[in-house]
């Protein structure tokens, strides 16, 4: 409830709300927008390639006109598909991803809604989408369509619970679920240093939720040949795109609030919100960079491998470091011990991941039989 | 590609034509007597007047006699075509040596309905060992029928055999292989297409490379020729011409 | 394989038709899916997408022209399926290739080799999922290959630079120098992809352990190449029926253990290296000059009556022409025998029981030409 009152109570702050999120709506469609500008120069330099660069000083302006190429495109809406829940879909995916703007502090002062519980609305907003994805995938009565719906709503869901434990580690720390709150805790050492293990878990199960290589098998292109998205043409298919991205946005915004300081570290309050937005953009694009790089380099898991990575693998770590965060607080241990314990776990979970991939007993190398030349010799004497 | 020991016999062949024995007086300039418009080419030789000395002219074969088929050779004693036989328990319509890449492989012609013994005894027989379908390949011979030529290949005895079968256009049936070698599954449906060989027995003969309506028509089948082409090259071209020497 | 389903409950597997436009279908090829959840219970292939009809046009060509025709049908390895066909011809009519010849046939075949597995390795890291790195680390290589092939042939993809007998015409002044250099950019792109891929835990958990075929299944089956190499039978054209002059190198033939879709993988990769070696031995040994036609070569290639069946180790594996001929110009029957149509006739049998996803990797791991399939 406190979460729900809470900016409801004057109208004022509604109304400020409103406009706040209408302005950080068009802000954040400029600025996806431009992520895919990035995304797209940044994977170019990793594939020996040069990306967009017709389309003003550096391609800058290819966002712009891919915007208005998919604008003017033809919104096709297969005729057996369902029309309510074809058209819902697109809404139920974007308006989620866009609500969660509400919460996060840009700055210290740059705030839509301050919300005392502004990580477990994050959380749970983000993870409304996959309605959306269940929508689009029966509502377009393609085949491959509802198997990327399936794959969506299991993989979010699965790598919903790593997230949220990993979190309920740093609310033990900070003793707070707002996420302001978490930044100010870490004003001297961010909570990467003490919480390494959430970090990895948060990082892995982030790229699961935002559907980024290698966890792209809902919308898998050499396999279900783009998933929910097979129906949608146009700006539909342009509102799945950008939906994709502000997620990836809001959850690389999280990861640097919640682990890398915000905007707190390592300067403090006191800079001006210039510095303070300046440094929350650099961390934001740390996490991009990463999930481009991912993106770039790895190829996609199977959807059982994900499944048992996510059950077996994550979710047993995450519980581990919420048991350490317990003994920590319990017995009042000082700092180093548990970040000590959680760098441990950390380097235990990486082995563990090669582990489970390399499960069996290691493989014979390739057996070589030579084939000698038998008439070199008579070939040199007649050359 | 004449085989061994077959050499005089087929020099004494060569020649035999009648063009060739009326020895050609001027070979340089009449290449080819036998071509079938040689005299326009004469003509138009006889026209110029002799552009480069003849000595210096490239000294060419006197005479590209058609090449003569090689008479069939029977495989050498204690072949592989016995084993088959005994193995098979089966009487070999023809047994013969083929050209291989290097050297030759023995060929066996076999009536239809011992297909399916020839293969097995093949594949499971001890000294035979052909686990390997290379190839089946589909052969129209017009009057003589059709045929199939199955390539099996031994990857432990290191030797290969040609098993040949024909049929009749009236009752193009040949039982099917793809029980005993999983390999001939595709290939038997694409000579069915092409064909039109029914390989009774087969699991699954739908058409593979052709639409799926398409089962009354074989392309393949010498009487579906080819819409008329013109030909650029070979008999219709007149000697010599396009290769900027003359 | 069969599944097994709970009886209370009525399962009913989904047809899924893959194709024949899909991504990963590397061409026009169609495969309807049945699907129960992720497994797939049954594959139907669909092909002949691209049927033209090449034996039919190829039995109204003369012997020259038939060359072009190979090219055509073999797109990614021009030069093993125009080296299948003229040596098919040159048996027929008894012709001895002369050695500089054999050895620019060899160069340019292997080099078709590399260029035909780097396209492998760039499609078969985009099934896998990585988003086109493989791709673009591998095709900077393959173009560095072609701008050769253009040198010498004077076309990019459509050859046909062999000749019965020989070869069209001379490779220029510097082919040697060019060769060496395409040498040294192929092993530095071979190292990028085997650096990307090979040792990439996540493409190892992806194509470890699917599309397992045995040895006596593969035999079976007859499928060849890496292929059948990498099911453990330790067969290569160019090792156990050496053509051309494949006999005067030294090289090593990989083989697997394990006959999945990750042993294919590696057998490409290392035949690529194995490759790289051939060429340069063969560019040791390359007489400096000489004929690359025989001294005595007809002016109409005309064959005597009989038939031959050639076979040369093409990058998909055994490229066999069944050459009829009834004496003329012309082959009364020829019969092109693909790697790609027999290999893809396994389909069925390694994809039944797997994932959904790994029905990709395997039809990825074929390595498939679908004109060839189709012919």
């Amino acid at each position: 409830m406190m979460l729900l009152s809470a900016p409801a109570i004057d109208m004022h702050g509604a109304l400020a709300s409103i406009i706040g999120l209408i302005a950080i709506t068009l802000v954040m469609t400029v600025g996806v927008a431009y992520a895919t500008w990035y995304e797209r120069k940044i994977v170019a330099r990793m594939q020996l390639r040069l990306g967009p660069t017709r389309t003003g000083p550096f391609g800058l302006l290819q966002p712009i006109a891919d915007m208005l190429k998919l604008l003017v495109k033809e919104d096709l809406r297969p005729a057996t598909a369902d029309p309510i829940a074809f058209e819902l879909a697109v809404f139920a995916i974007f308006v989620p991803s866009f609500l969660a703007f509400a919460a996060v502090p840009f700055t210290a002062d740059w705030l839509i809604s301050p919300l005392p519980l502004s990580l477990l609305f994050l959380l749970a907003i983000s993870g409304l989408s996959f309605i959306g994805f269940l929508l689009a995938g029966w509502g377009s009565d393609n085949k491959y369509a509802l198997l990327g719906g399936m794959r969506a709503a299991a993989q979010l869901i699965s790598y919903e619970i790593p997230l949220i434990l990993a979190m309920i580690g740093v609310v033990m720390i900070t003793a707070s679920a707002d996420v302001y709150q978490i930044i100010l805790f870490q004003d001297r050492i961010p909570l990467i240093a003490w919480q390494p293990l959430g970090f990895i878990i948060f990082l892995t199960a982030s790229i699961a939720e935002v559907e980024r290589p290698p966890f792209d098998i809902p919308t898998g292109e050499s396999e279900v040949a783009g998933g929910v998205f097979i129906e949608y043409s146009g700006i539909r298919w342009s509102m799945f795109q950008l939906t994709s991205y502000v997620n990836m946005y809001v959850f690389a915004l999280l990861g640097a609030f919640v682990f890398l300081g915000g905007w707190e570290w390592p300067f403090g309050t006191d800079i001006g919100w210039g510095y303070q937005l300046l440094l929350t953009v650099l961390k934001m694009s740390l996490f991009i960079f990463f999930y481009l790089w991912i993106r770039a380099s790895f190829p996609r898991m199977r959807v059982d491998q994900l499944m048992s990575y996510a059950w077996k693998v994550l979710i047993p770590f995450a519980l581990l470091q919420i048991f350490l965060n317990g003994l920590f607080i319990v017995y009042d241990a000082p700092g180093v011990v548990l970040a000590a314990s959680s760098w441990l776990a950390a380097g235990a979970l990486m082995y563990l991941a090669f582990a489970v991939v390399r499960r069996g007993e290691p493989r014979k190398p390739l057996q070589m039989v030579p084939v000698r030349a038998r008439a070199v010799a008579a070939a040199r004497s007649a050359t | 590609m004449l085989p061994e020991g077959q050499e005089p016999e087929a020099s004494s062949d060569a020649g035999v034509t009648p063009e060739a024995a009326a020895a050609d007086p001027t070979p340089a300039e009449k290449p080819d007597a036998a071509a079938p418009i040689a005299a326009p080419a004469a003509d138009e030789a006889a026209e110029k007047p002799v552009a480069k000395p003849a000595a210096e002219r490239p000294a060419r074969p006197a005479k590209e006699v058609e090449p003569k088929e090689a008479p069939r050779v029977a495989p050498p004693p204690g072949s592989i075509n016995e084993v088959l036989a005994t193995a098979a328990g089966v009487t070999l319509t023809a047994a013969y040596m083929v050209p291989e890449m290097k050297g030759e492989c023995v060929a066996v012609e076999v009536s239809r309905d011992d297909v399916p013994a020839v293969m097995t005894a093949a594949r499971d027989d001890s000294r035979l060992d052909l686990k390997y379908l290379r190839c089946l390949s589909g052969v129209d011979w017009q009057e003589e029928g059709l045929e199939v030529v199955y390539h099996l290949w031994s990857f432990t005895k290191h030797h290969s055999l040609q098993v040949k079968t024909r049929v009749t256009y009236d009752d193009p049936m040949v039982p099917s292989i793809a029980t005993i070698y999983p390999a001939a599954d595709w290939h038997e449906r694409e000579t069915r297409d092409m064909f039109g060989i029914n390989f009774a027995g087969h699991w699954n003969l739908v058409p593979l490379l052709l639409p799926e309506d398409m089962t009354d028509h074989f392309p393949l089948r010498k009487d579906n020729p080819l819409q008329e082409i013109e030909e650029w090259q070979g008999d219709n071209l007149r000697d010599g011409a396009g290769e900027g020497d003359e | 394989m069969v599944l097994e389903r709970d009886p209370a409950l009525e399962v009913v597997d989904m047809p899924i038709n893959m194709g024949p436009q899909h991504p990963s279908t590397h061409g026009v090829f169609r495969m309807v899916l049945m699907i129960n959840g992720e497994k797939i219970v049954d594959v139907v292939p669909h092909i002949g997408y691209m049927h033209r009809g090449g034996e039919k046009l190829m039995e109204a060509m003369d012997f020259r022209q038939g060359i072009g025709y190979c090219d055509r049908t073999e797109y990614l390895a021009q030069f093993s399926a125009e080296l299948g066909y003229c040596l098919a011809v040159e048996r027929l009519m008894d012709l001895q290739v002369p050695d500089r010849a054999e050895y620019i046939r060899v160069i340019l075949t292997e080099m078709n080799r590399l260029s035909s597995h780097f396209m492998f390795a760039g499609a078969f890291g985009i099934d896998a999922g990585v988003f086109g790195t493989s791709f673009t680390y591998a095709f900077p290589q393959r173009e560095f290959l072609q701008e050769v092939f253009e040198e010498v042939t004077g076309d990019r993809l459509m050859y046909a630079y062999f000749r019965v007998g020989g070869l069209a015409w001379e490779v220029p002044d510097n082919f040697v120098q060019r060769v060496h250099e395409v040498l040294v950019h192929s092993a530095q792109g071979l190292k990028d992809i085997d650096d990307l891929l090979t040792k990439n835990e996540i493409f190892m958990a992806r194509c470890q352990n699917i599309g397992n075929f045995s040895a006596d299944q593969a035999i079976a089956y007859g499928l060849s190449g890496p292929m059948l190499r990498a099911s453990g039978v330790p067969w290569d054209l160019r090792k156990d029926e050496p053509y051309s002059v494949y006999d005067r190198f030294n090289f090593e033939i990989p083989v697997g253990n394990y006959g999945d879709v990750y042993d294919r993988y590696l057998i490409r990769i290392e035949e690529m290296r194995q490759s790289i070696s051939i060429i340069e031995q063969a560019l040791e040994q390359l007489p400096p000059d000489g004929p690359i036609v025989p001294e005595k070569m007809p002016r109409r290639l005309r064959t005597p009556p009989g038939e031959v069946y050639s076979k040369v180790e093409s990058p998909r594996g055994e490229w066999g022409v069944y050459l009829v001929s009834k004496g003329g110009d012309k082959p009364y029957r020829l019969k092109m025998r693909s790697p790609s149509f027999c290999n893809l006739s396994a389909l069925r049998d390694m994809t039944v029981g797997q994932y959904l996803a790994d029905a990709v990797m395997i039809l990825g791991s074929m390595d498939i030409v679908l004109c060839d399939v189709d012919r």
